[in-house]
């Protein structure tokens, strides 16, 4: 689906930058004085413009602390708008991650600005990305976590790393999803953990980085350095530091403390694409799931459940993400609730609180539990009765949930 | 200036041991380098009687010019597409094998390739240093299609390098193949060639398309620079013992 994001100044409403997705042409000068224009003109009068609605596309309207407005258009999915909010607050989260609050607030020398800010773009783009991405984790504001065989020497590996680096903040990478990770760092606020996650993945493949970042909630004008290391193909450690030690430094300690894990490192790797162990049986008519711990922030999802099954010319893989990540958008916010604001006011308007919600489409059948903590979203083909779904849902979450070493 | 080929056999990597070595270190399909993690690296059968040397190599140059674009494509891994500035230091590990002329011996040339934004190395005072502190080389990037980026070469040496400091300097021009419109000449280069006493390569960072690459064509790309990289580096490692002596 299309989109573009624009960012003016709140005061004057001078263009900053406008980024696109899709193939679209770019959004001509006049355009984005007239959005801008309604929104002061709405400003000027005591309200606030939030959003509008046309017949193919919604527009949402965004300030942030009196210093740089926000507007991000996209086509009309009928999805509640508080996952569009949610975007914005992704972006404006994700240009303090990487430029620091402090400047972003008061803005002193404008052009420089403009030239600097281009560091946040490929994050920005990613996230505008939405649709096509294979990641759930910018719509349900939970990092995307996978499954290993041996979580608990991963975990063991990990800690003693990372406190061999001087910190308390690390985590391991594995295919791009977060395997394991330190105590102090899942205690990182739900948006930090999102884009750290979005983030890692998505830089230029290389051996290791030194990164500075701002954490949104827990740092936003003190930077820190976000060093990752690539110790095997599509497997990063990756250590949130103070101003030592130094990449090189740490070269070596990388080769230390993993070598002995290598064999573990192998086999978490084969875990991909399907993210969850073999050992875990899942009802075959599964073509994807979608797992959110709203509590722990995580969320564990896979379109490939049972290999190669043979279903790809009915339900592409991408299209399985394309119908979970919609069914997702419709559900949270009009049936059910979740920790993403503006969620709440759909479900405040039925008289009970609903916990199981399905659809039937042609080609395929949507179920959504949901069992607090927990929210489980389930793709069925459409050879499943529809009077089962309901159950193998529930015995779904409880494989998951009943393993004790499975950490969602 | 060194001559090319006065310390490296430059014809070697074609012969049974170059390429058989050279094999170890290439994707399956034999087309470009394979990307080792920290834990692995290229398995070269024992018996060969190769040794290896690590040195750390810094890029400098204009925001844009193609660092981040060149170490992909000597790397080989993919070539970004669009331009996207480099959010701190980014460094990449890359194996080149090599034959020292006069000793006869196998070298296995271990390459830590540090590329840093140029706007995080002006915002943040850790990035430099890093980069810089045990430098054995500097690859001095400029664009064929930017004269800016050619004009700032003799201020990144003077700012970055003495003449004696014993690091190996080589200067690089990318976007070879939008020479057509370059804006820098022939002559611009060879008089910074003879002013700074630095070799000017040139190197295009164009992603070769599947049908292109046959006979090695992709590593093809990358295997002057290499060598002559790998050469000033011995050279001045060489230079360095000399003086020591």
């Amino acid at each position: 689906m299309a989109a573009y994001l624009l960012c003016l100044t709140a005061g004057g409403g001078i263009p900053i930058f406008s980024r696109s997705h899709g193939d679209v042409k770019p959004l001509p000068f006049p355009v984005i004085g007239s959005l801008n224009a309604v929104h002061m003109f709405a400003a000027n009068h005591g309200a606030t413009l939030k959003s509008t609605t046309t017949s193919d596309a919604k527009i949402v309207w965004r300030d942030f602390h009196d210093s740089l407005s926000l507007i991000v258009i996209t086509g009309n999915d009928q999805a509640n708008d508080c996952h569009l909010n949610r975007l914005l607050e992704n972006v404006w989260s994700a240009m303090v991650m990487l430029f620091g609050q402090d400047e972003l607030m008061n803005i002193k020398n404008l052009e420089r600005f403009k030239r600097d800010i281009k560091v946040c773009f490929q994050l920005l783009d990613h996230l505008l990305e939405q649709s096509v991405l294979s990641t759930f984790s910018d719509v349900t504001q939970a990092v995307d976590i996978l499954l290993t065989p041996d979580n608990g020497a991963l975990q063991n590996f990990l800690d003693a790393f990372v406190e061999a680096a001087g910190s308390t903040y690390g985590c391991l990478t594995v295919g791009g999803r977060v395997a394991v990770a330190t105590h102090k760092w899942w205690s990182l606020s739900a948006t930090e953990l999102v884009l750290l996650g979005v983030l890692i993945p998505l830089l230029t493949p290389c051996t290791s980085r030194d990164i500075p970042i701002y954490l949104p909630q827990g740092s936003p004008t003190v930077p820190h350095r976000l060093l990752t290391f690539q110790v095997m193909r599509g497997v990063e450690v990756c250590v949130i530091c103070g101003p030592t030690p130094s990449v090189a430094d740490l070269h070596n300690e990388v080769v230390r403390f993993w070598r002995p894990a290598v064999e573990v490192l192998k086999a978490a790797y084969q875990v991909i694409p399907r993210y969850v162990p073999s050992t875990l049986t899942l009802d075959q008519n599964i073509l994807g799931f979608l797992l959110v711990n709203n509590e722990t922030s995580r969320c564990l999802n896979s379109v490939c459940v049972h290999g190669k099954d043979g279903k790809e010319e009915i339900v592409s893989l991408p299209k399985r993400r394309e119908i979970l990540r919609s069914f997702y958008k419709r559900v949270v916010g009009t049936y059910m609730s979740s920790p993403i604001e503006g969620t709440e006011t759909g479900p405040a308007e039925f008289s009970h609180t609903a916990t199981d919600t399905y659809t039937v489409c042609e080609g395929h059948k949507c179920y959504a539990l949901s069992s607090p903590p927990h929210q489980l979203f389930v793709l069925y083909t459409s050879a499943i009765p529809t009077f089962a779904m309901r159950s193998i849902t529930n015995k779904t979450l409880h494989a998951f949930t009943k393993d004790k070493s499975f950490c969602i | 200036m060194i001559v090319p080929g006065s310390l490296l056999d430059l014809e070697w990597l074609r012969s049974n041991e170059g390429s058989q070595i050279l094999n170890c270190l290439l994707h399956r399909n034999g087309t470009r380098l394979r990307q080792f993690g920290l834990l692995d690296g290229p398995q070269i059968p024992s018996q060969l009687n190769v040794e290896e040397v690590t040195y750390k190599v810094m890029l400098a140059g204009k925001t844009g010019v193609g660092k981040t674009s060149t170490v992909a494509k000597l790397t080989g891994t993919d070539v970004p597409l669009t331009h996207n500035e480099t959010p701190g230091l980014q460094t990449s590990n890359l194996y080149w094998p090599g034959k020292i002329k006069h000793l006869g011996k196998t070298v296995l040339f271990n390459i830590h390739l540090f590329d840093a934004g140029e706007a995080a190395l002006k915002r943040y005072d850790h990035i430099l240093p890093a980069c810089k502190d045990g430098v054995d080389g500097i690859l001095f990037l400029f664009s064929f299609v930017d004269k800016g980026s050619f004009d700032e070469i003799p201020q990144l040496l003077t700012r970055l390098t003495n003449p004696d400091d014993g690091v190996c300097k080589i200067v690089l021009g990318t976007k070879f193949d939008l020479h057509a419109h370059s804006e820098v000449t022939q002559r611009d280069i060879r008089d910074l060639e003879n002013n700074w006493q630095i070799p000017v390569l040139r190197i295009r960072n164009v992603q070769h398309s599947q049908q292109a690459e046959t006979s090695g064509g992709g590593v093809g790309d990358v295997t002057p620079v290499l060598n002559t990289l790998c050469e000033h580096l011995w050279h001045r490692d060489v230079v360095i013992s000399g003086k020591n002596l």
